[in-house]
Order: C-alpha cells, then structure tokens, then sequence
C-alpha cells in the first residue's frame, strides 16, 4: 500500500476521534465538511511537500490533530460569535457594554486561534530540518493561495448553474 | 519567425525609444494579436481598434517589460485585459448577425477575406447552423472562460501559456476549459445531437 | 471512474495535457461507458468547429495601413527626446536618452515614492476587504496565515451555500487525487476498486452537509 493511502487512513482514524467537534450540534451529520476537508488535504500536501519520514509523523501527527481540534472548535465559536454581531449590529437597544462584550469576545478567540497556531508551528519546527522548515513556508503560502483559488472556482461555479 | 536573441535586440531598442526597432516587434506578432482580439470580440472595427491599442500600451510600458515571460505571452496578456475590460464596458450583444451580412457582402466583392468563415454550398446546413450557435455560445461564455478557450483552443496555447497570459494557475485553467466545454455543450446539445 | 472526472480528462486530452497514465484510464472508461463516448464527440466536434469559427485574413494593404496608423499613433503621443529612429524634419533625432539629463531629474524618485504609497494602499485593501468582494476573481491572499485564509474562506461561504458544497466536493475529489491517482507508473488503484472496499461510499447528499453547517462555521 502507498504510503500516501497509509496516511490517510491514519488521518482519518484520527479524525474519527474528533467527530464531536466537527459535528457538534448536529448529531445527523453525515460526512466531512470543509474544515475537514481541508485539514486532510492540507497533511497530505504537507507530508508530501515536506518529505517527512515515517518517524516524524509519528510525533507530528498526535500534535498536529491535537492543535486542530482546538482551532476548530475557537473557529466554530468565533464564526458564531460574529454571525451574532451581525444580527445585533446597529439595531436599537444594545448598549455600549454589549458592543464592547462582544467585541472583546472576537478578538479573543482571534488570539488564541493565532496563538494555538503559533504554538503549534514552534513544536513543529523542533521536528524539522532546515530544509523542510524552508520548504514548509513554501507550502504554506502555496497551500493558502490555492484554497483561495479553489474557493473562487467554486463560488463561480455556483453562478454558472444560475 | 525571429530568432529569441534578435528579438531580445528589438526590444533592448525599443525601450530606448526606438519606434523602428519596435514597428518590426510589431509586424512579427501583429497578426496573432489582431486574431486574439478578434475571437473575444467577434468585431473587425473593435479587434482593429484593441490591437492598436495593445501595442501602444506596449511601446509605452516595454521599460518595465523584464523578460520573465516571452515577449509575445506580454502582448497577449495586454491583449487580453484590454478586450476583457473593453467587453465589460459595452456588455456587447452577439455580433454573429453581423459578421454573417459582412460574410454575405464578400461574395460580392468587399474588401476584406473570411477564411473559412464563409458559408458555401459545400458546408452542411446543420454544420452551419451548429457553427452559428456556437459563435453565439461563445460569446455568452464568462468572460473568464471565453478568454481562456479562446486562448487554448483558438489561439493554440498550453494551459501553461495560458495560465502566463491570465495571471492564474495552470490548475485553473484546466478547470475552466473543462468547465467552459460544459456549458457549451449544453447550450449547443440540439445541434450536437443532430449532426 | 466517474463520468464527471472522466469528462475532465476529455478535457485535458483534447488540450494534449493528459499523460500516459490519464489517457489509459480514460481509455477504459470509454470502453465502458457510452454517454461519455458521446461527450467526447460532441467536445470534438466542438473544437473543430470553434477553430473554423474567427479565422480573418486581412489584405497586405490594411495590414500597411494598420501599421503606417500605428507608428503615426506612437510618435505623436510619445514626447519627442524619448523616440529615436525617427526620420528627420518630423521629430528630433536622440540616440542617447539615457544620458541626456532632464531638468526634471526627481520625478523617477518621485514616481517611485507615488508607486509604492499605491502597492501599500493596494496591499491594505486587499487584506481588509479580501472577504467582502462578490467580484468573479477573487484578489489573492498575501501571506496570511492557514488560520487567517480558513477565516475569511469560511466567512465568505456562509453566506453562499452552493460555493460552500462545490469546495467539499471539490477537496473530496482532491484528496482521493492525492491518494489515489498520484503516484508513480505501476502504484496506480482503481478507483472503483477502492470504493467497493470502503465501508461506505459517499452518498451525493453527505455534501450537503455545508447546508446544516454553514451557520456554525465551516
């Protein structure tokens, strides 16, 4: 079996673990969605574009879908958080202290999803050479502009089924 | 066809403001452009018009042209954007109606030569009627999608060309044409099913 | 295969962007499946078409008109010190611009400093809007973090719910490219094959999941 296929089914075991973030709410959930989605994607990519041995990933990977877990859940909230504000923005009755609530609670979960991030992009780098720390800013640049791009095909593909 | 190091000399000339160094630039690659403006925009006045204009945007911006890409991927891609942002402004209609008049005026001497554009009592009716709607479902396509299937299709390029000229990856590309082919698939079905 | 990802190698085929690999599979599907057999006559006879459709000869006369119309263009709107090559008695001759000095020596620096204040207000716009525009093209991220690009993905699909499904299906499709079809000749798995091994294949509605998602975050 390739070595790819090995790791995703690994990623997906994992994954099976977390099931109670990424459905949270919503017991009938079936499948995978987006975040999801993307968090495979992105450790397939990443293994392959970094060239991690079979050792490395054993030390990165319980790390790795521990970090993500964790942003998962602070994004799940913030998307939340935000989606709130816009109901309340500039309807009558909301005070400055709400506003000010609100507003603190963002930008917290703003900090600790950079900071969850940050930690774990430390603990990686203590597992990488030189090179495939080089190589990973690389594919961290490369990865989010093609999600970006993937994201815009996707948008446009919508309009065209109009 | 000109060599790369003669053309690296033209340029080289025209950037110092050399009008005859850059006129033959121009004869070199005046035809392609002039056949790219014209498949986005189906007009010979327009095509005309956005070729000119291509090529004094280019004598004016040829200090800044670095030589990352060829000289004629440059062209395209000014090209390109100037038909794009031209087609924008004037949201224009199919001009397939028109083109078929100035078809039909040929055959009575006009000035100008269609190749193989022009209907002849070889041409099957159904082949005819599919080409027809088929210029029309082109110029229906997005914007994005006519340019790039005019570019990969019409003009010949790889999706790696074109990917230069447009300023994206080479993944969407590839993903447009397939996308592009779709949509005229299903607009061009009752004339497909009959051929 | 599916028929949606074997008419995108059609795609490609006819592109000539389809490797050894690409076109073996693509072969097999054909064999088997007769609606893509039609797809894949009809994009022919489209693309045979569509390089009839455009193709416009000029006379040499035009073209010399054209060009005698264009030099005319770029002398009159070109000031005089910068064009060379020019015949005398229409504009002066300077064979050496780069070394003439002009009163005005500043203005390359003062062009620069106006260039750079527009590719930093450039660069602002684009990441403090980045998720606000409905335009076709999407402005590109610059260096945002994975964090930072999931955010403002996220943030633009929860209000487009069909853009949403298409980008799972989309990365579904991606993943199985990476674990199936990449590789090297001789490592290839049939795809159908896989399927039939997994516990449960995907059903079209598990990508409608982004439905019931969307409001919690994606």
């Amino acid at each position: 079996m390739r070595k790819s296929s090995v790791i995703y089914l690994l990623i997906m075991l994992l994954l099976a673990s977390f099931s109670e973030v990424y459905g949270q709410g919503h017991p009938a959930r079936r499948g995978r969605n987006v975040r999801e989605n993307m968090f495979v994607l992105r450790t397939l990519r990443m293994t392959q574009a970094l060239d991690l041995t079979e050792a490395q990933t054993a030390v990165i990977f319980p790390e790795l879908n521990r970090a993500e877990k964790e942003k998962a859940q602070l994004q799940a909230n913030l998307a939340g958080e935000i989606r709130d504000l816009r109901q309340i923005i500039n309807k009558d009755k909301v005070t400055d202290k709400e506003y000010e609530e609100r507003v603190a609670k963002i930008l917290d979960l703003r900090e600790r999803i950079k900071r969850r991030e940050s930690e774990f992009e430390k603990f990686l780098f203590t597992q990488l050479t030189s090179a495939q720390k080089a190589r990973y800013i690389i594919f961290d640049i490369d990865f989010n502009r093609g999600m970006m791009e993937r994201m815009g095909r996707a948008r446009l593909a919508g309009k065209e089924n109009k | 066809m000109m060599k790369a190091d003669e053309e690296r000399e033209l340029i080289e000339l025209a950037r110092r403001g050399g009008v005859e160094a850059f006129m033959q630039l121009v004869r070199e690659h005046e035809h392609r452009i002039l056949q790219l403006t014209y498949n986005l925009t189906r007009n010979r006045e327009d095509a005309a018009d956005l070729t000119q204009e291509t090529f004094l945007q280019a004598f004016r911006a040829i200090k800044d042209f670095k030589g990352n890409s060829s000289f004629l991927t440059w062209l395209h891609r000014i090209a390109v954007n100037l038909s794009l942002n031209f087609l924008k402004k004037h949201q224009r209609a199919s001009n397939y109606l028109e083109d078929i008049d100035s078809l039909e005026e040929k055959g009575r001497g006009g000035e100008l030569v269609e190749a193989e554009g022009i209907p002849s009592v070889e041409d099957s009716w159904l082949s005819q009627e599919l080409r027809t709607n088929l210029e029309k479902a082109l110029e229906e396509l997005p914007l994005a999608f006519r340019a790039t299937f005019s570019l990969v299709v019409q003009d010949g390029m790889s999706h790696k060309e074109a990917a230069e000229v447009l300023g994206c990856s080479e993944n969407t590309v590839s993903w447009r044409m397939h996308e592009a082919r779709k949509m005229l698939k299903k607009k061009l079905q009752p004339f497909l099913s009959i051929e | 295969m599916k028929c949606e990802q074997a008419q995108k190698l059609i795609s490609d085929r006819l592109d000539g962007k389809l490797g050894w690999w690409g076109r073996k599979r693509l072969d097999r599907h054909l064999t088997a499946c007769e609606v893509c057999r039609d797809y894949l006559l009809s994009q022919e006879i489209i693309q045979r078409e569509a390089l009839k459709i455009g193709e416009a000869e000029y006379p040499p006369e035009w073209w010399r008109q054209f060009e005698q119309a264009l030099k005319e263009k770029i002398i009159q709107s070109t000031p005089a010190e910068e064009v060379i090559g020019v015949p005398s008695g229409q504009v002066e001759i300077n064979k050496t611009t780069d070394k003439k000095r002009r009163s005005w020596a500043f203005k390359p620096y003062a062009l620069r400093a106006v260039s750079l204040l527009v590719v930093v207000g450039g660069v602002l716009f684009l990441i403090i809007y980045i998720g606000r525009s409905k335009n076709e093209e999407l402005p590109l991220p610059l260096v945002l973090s994975y964090e930072d690009s999931y955010f403002n993905l996220s943030q633009i699909l929860a209000e487009d719910e069909e853009a949403a499904s298409n980008l799972a299906r989309s990365l579904e499709e991606a993943i199985l490219q990476e674990t199936i079809f990449s590789g090297s000749e001789g490592e290839f798995l049939d795809i159908d094959y896989y399927y039939e091994t997994d516990n449960r294949p995907i059903q079209p509605e598990d990508l409608q999941i982004e439905n019931i998602n969307s409001e919690e975050g994606l």
